[in-house]
This record gives C-alpha cells, structure tokens and sequence, in this order.
C-alpha cells in the first residue's frame, strides 16, 4: 500500500476510498453503499497498522489513519456528507440566509422544541416526535439528493441548512 | 463556562412569550444555521416607544440561552433607536464568551433586531395583517 502522504493537503475524501464507493455528485448519486464503505475503511486501516506497515514512519501512519478516519466519519453520515459536497464545490456549507427568508420553517423549529419541552414526561409522546422527526430528516435528505444531482447547488445548501435544524432536535431527543 | 454565562443560563430572566396579536407587541424569531439555534424574542412597546416588557425562549447551546436572557435585561427600558444599536459585541463581553461562541452573541443581536423591525411594520400595517407584518418584518 502506497500512500501520498507527503502531500500538504488531506486527499479528497472520496478518493481515498476509490473503487470502493461512487464518485460523489453530480457525476455520481449523494447516497454511498454504506456497507462497501465500511468495508474499504476497515480494510485500509488494517494496512496502517503499525504492526503491517511495515518500513512506514510511525507518525505518519497515524496521521494517515487520523485522515482516514475523519474521511470516513464524513461520508458515513448524511450531513456531513453533503457539507463536504458543497465544499468540494467551493461552497461554504453554513448559510446565514435561512432566518431571514423562511419565517414559518422557524416557527416549525421553535413549536417542535416546545413540544419536546412539554412532553418529558411522556415516552409514547417523544418516540412519537422522534419518528416525526426521522420523516423530516428523510425529506430534507431527499431534496438535497435530488437538488445536488442536479446540480441545483443553491437549493442543496438550502436543505442542507434545513436538516442541521432537525439533526439538533435529534441530539435533544437522543439525551433525554 | 464563564459565571456570567452560568448565572443566565441556570437562571433565565424573562422566559416566555407575548401574544404576537397585540399591536404593541414585536417579535423576532432567528435561527443560526451552523448549529441549529433557535431564538425567539418578544417586546411590548409604550406610547413612548420604550420597551416596557420583554420575553424569549431560545432553544440551544448554553451560551445562545445565556446571550438571549442577557439582552432582555438590557432592553428593558430602552427605546426603540436605543434597542437597536445593540452590538454582539456588548453581549459577548458582559459573558465573556470565546470567539467560538460569537454567533450565540449575533444571534441574540439580530433577535433584538428583528423585533423591533417586526414592531414597527405592525405600526404602519393594520392588526388584521399580523402574519403579513411577521413575513415583512423577517423579510
């Protein structure tokens, strides 16, 4: 295994799995074959191990494992995925115009905390706002799908915004 | 956490809300996309155009709760032009936040910001066109 680790900068993420998982869009589709992805990770951390990589510098087989780690991380999860797709577009992923132009879609966020904040008492209550909030996650991950295939880039950092709001509610869910 | 950001947070002043069809009420609701904040803050304005009332409920980080809480002790009692030019900043140094946590700061900011804008297209539009004046004022 030979690795470009001399280079100053982290190689793209999807490369370092290449031949493993498609090409990300909008030459390839948004979602990764998550098995083949973790299959490939495990694989290629094996070979930087200290004990098989043989003859390797010891620091840099970790940093390349801190890089391919992260690398994965990324990809698995939607989210970061699509935020490393925008900025593979030269797209900050952070969009500060979501307060200002979608009023209702804040009203939306603040009643589903609100709910959230009225029923802690009630389990039936929150695994059901949890699954409704699994559905929301879903649409939102769809239209990013279709905007990013599309290369409809503004739409997809749109949603992608949409979607970090309802990953918060996730983590709140998650803690109770 | 500071103490300053502990105190607000473990004890927020004036949570709630204000009913957003009284005429003399204004009110901005901003989010940070970043991390999925989301603030609303509620004023009640005189005939003077003091804000004698003032309300929020913010839903996030400890230092976007304590920046929220925070604002409304300053607001109150001020006028419009002077609950406008609050700055972030004022806010950031009363809590001692890290550059990390400035967007909590910017947040409560735009949260002023934004209520008083929403007061005010309330003013010039008629009390029947209240969900009108909320998509002008945010707009």
């Amino acid at each position: 295994f030979h690795s470009s680790s001399c280079q100053s900068e982290a190689k793209n993420f999807y490369k370092q799995f290449e031949g493993d998982i498609s090409d990300p869009p909008p030459k390839g589709p948004f979602d990764i074959d998550l098995g083949a992805l973790k299959s490939s990770y495990l694989r290629k951390m094996k070979t930087l191990h200290p004990d098989v990589a043989q003859g390797k510098d010891a620091a840099l087989a970790q940093r390349d494992s801190a890089e391919l780690s992260k690398a994965y991380n990324t990809l698995k999860a939607p989210l970061t995925r699509a935020e490393y797709i925008l900025q593979l577009q030269g797209i900050n992923p952070v969009s500060e115009d979501i307060s200002n132009s979608d009023p209702e879609f804040l009203m939306e966020i603040m009643d589903v905390h609100e709910n959230i904040s009225a029923s802690r008492d009630s389990p039936e209550k929150l695994l059901q706002l949890s699954q409704e909030n699994q559905g929301r996650k879903v649409q939102e991950i769809n239209e990013i799908r279709k905007a990013m295939e599309s290369s409809n880039w503004d739409s997809a950092l749109l949603y992608v915004n949409r979607l970090r709001y309802w990953n918060t509610i996730d983590k709140i869910l998650h803690d109770l | 956490y500071h103490k300053n950001v502990l105190d607000h947070y473990n004890n927020p002043r004036n949570v709630g809300t204000l009913p957003k069809g009284d005429p003399d009420v204004g009110i901005g609701l901003v989010g940070a996309p970043a991390c999925g904040d989301v603030m609303r803050l509620a004023i009640r304005v005189n005939k003077d155009g003091v804000i004698e009332d003032v309300k929020f409920k913010t839903f996030g980080c400890g230092s976007a709760i304590a920046s929220s809480s925070y604002v409304t002790t300053m607001v109150k009692g001020m006028t419009l032009e002077e609950a406008s030019k609050i700055k972030n900043t004022q806010i950031a140094k009363e809590l001692c936040l890290p550059p990390v946590k400035l967007h909590c700061s910017m947040l409560a900011e735009d949260a002023i910001k934004s209520a008083v804008k929403h007061y005010r297209s309330k003013q010039l539009t008629p009390v029947g066109t209240t969900a009108g004046a909320i998509e002008s004022a945010t707009a």
